[in-house]
């Protein structure tokens, strides 16, 4: 085991697929907590960026797991969401794990809305940058068709353009560990239980390296 | 202990048209094989644009978006340039009123356009607006972005001049804009209009990364030509 997570204390904030079991509140959680990490997670469906500064009110389920306790999922829509702001308080991350993109892609929509995505995003990054937190940021993974309308070219674009907009968060880009259709999805959007192990294996290897590389 | 399985996100989403599909045959309305309602929307559901106003003239200017309530612009440099408002593109109407003058303002917004109205007084003393329209695709986190805009009418290819010798923006005629992604430095800038040798400055500072400039060049009736710097803000919406 790499040590480079060893005693750290993690937040890591996401939208739905942080919220169901054997999404990546499970998956990632535990390879994180299998380094050893302090790891708090926190899920709310169909969020943007910009809801984690304003307060996020998920109306289709939240989630959250603290270190090696189960995770806590509330699909009710009177469910108490949280601020990163207050999150940061609470748990004084060494580092934020934002996983966010989809809820803001415009699947289905002509063009990728970029002005409205910056604004989300610099009101998130310059949040965390206010606590003086490190961050991650976690893009989209592949996936196609399906209600949410979600297209290959659309998220090879928009994790593009969150790589522009995300610092100084480091971007860290999901499509770039699995081939296009690689993962199955259950809507399009989705993954499998499978392509959930896979994702939150894969982003959890990407932080540590990532981190070993800062503390060299 | 026995768990009870919870349904996921997508299986909550399936129940939800069950239920819906239920509704339908009680009505006798043919429910289909159709995929189950998203659960939430992937970005702004139709679009988004944005609109803000810029007071050019000595006094407030007031504005009326059809089916709201009035909005006073000061004329106070730091107050003369509202944030970026969001909208659903399409076409908006309003009333502006200067003093004693009024007129309608209708502007169509398309989605991802950034759409800059300054409202000024003509020689005659009607109101005068110029809409600068924009569709940025320079968003960058690591960079600067710098945006001189031409509101007047006496100022012939406006340049915007980095430490009285960088030309970092060309040729902008009365009525139009132009942008410059920069490194984000400590600078200082001037316009110049024509053929003049002596720039106007524009205080801007230190640039800060992923931050969004713009320099409004404009004269109020009766005054001198002068110069606005400003960061551009975008207003806290939940949208």
């Amino acid at each position: 085991m790499n040590m480079a997570l060893a005693g750290l204390v993690l937040l890591v904030i996401g939208d739905s697929h942080m919220v169901s079991q054997g999404y990546l509140i499970s998956s990632l959680h535990e390879s994180l907590v299998s380094q050893q990490a302090i790891v708090h997670s926190y899920g709310a469906c169909g969020v943007n960026a910009g809801d984690w500064v304003y307060g996020t009110s998920g109306t289709c389920g939240q989630a959250e797991r603290h270190e090696r306790g189960a995770p806590r999922i509330d699909y009710s829509s009177k469910a108490k969401g949280w601020t990163v702001r207050e999150l940061i308080e609470r748990h004084r991350p060494d580092l934020i794990v934002v996983q966010m993109g989809d809820t803001m892609a415009g699947y289905g929509q002509s063009t990728l809305p970029n002005a409205w995505i910056y604004g989300k995003v610099r009101a998130l990054t310059t949040a965390i940058r206010a606590q003086n937190v490190s961050c991650m940021w976690v893009g989209p993974p592949w996936g196609s068709g399906g209600r949410y309308e979600k297209t290959t070219a659309r998220v090879r674009e928009m994790s593009h353009y969150l790589s522009q907009v995300v610092p100084p968060c480091t971007y860290i880009d999901s499509t770039a560990f699995a081939r296009p259709g690689e993962w199955p999805t259950i809507d399009g959007q989705h993954l499998t239980a499978s392509g959930y192990r896979a994702w939150g294996k894969s982003i959890a290897d990407s932080i540590v390296s990532l981190a070993g590389r800062s503390q060299k | 202990m026995i768990r009870k399985k919870e349904p996921d996100i997508s299986a909550r989403a399936t129940i939800g048209l069950l239920a819906g599909c239920a509704a339908l045959l009680l009505g006798s309305v043919p429910c289909g094989a159709a995929d189950p309602p998203r659960l939430y929307d992937s970005g702004p559901a139709r679009g988004a644009g944005f609109i803000r106003i810029a007071n050019v003239t000595n006094g407030v200017v007031s504005i009326t978006p059809a089916g709201r309530a009035r909005i006073d612009i000061s004329a106070e440099d730091a107050l003369r340039v509202t944030r970026f408002e969001a909208l659903t593109p399409g076409k908006i109407a309003a009333s502006i009123r200067v003093g004693n003058q009024t007129r309608k303002l209708n502007v169509a917004i398309a989605a991802n356009e950034l759409v800059t109205v300054a409202i000024g007084v003509a020689a005659n003393g009607s109101i005068a607006t110029t809409v600068f329209r924009e569709t940025p695709r320079d968003f960058n986190a690591l960079r600067s972005s710098l945006a001189l805009f031409g509101a007047d009418r006496t100022c012939a290819n406006a340049r915007l001049v980095a430490d009285q010798s960088t030309v970092v923006i060309a040729g902008v005629a009365p009525g139009s804009l132009g942008r410059k992604t920069v490194n984000p430095v400590k600078v200082a800038l001037a316009v110049f209009c024509a053929k003049e040798t002596r720039g106007l400055p524009a205080e801007l500072g230190q640039l800060e990364a992923g931050e969004r400039y713009s320099v409004l060049v404009f004269a109020a009736q009766g005054a001198a030509r002068r110069v606005l710097a400003l960061r551009d803000e975008m207003a806290v919406t939940r949208d």
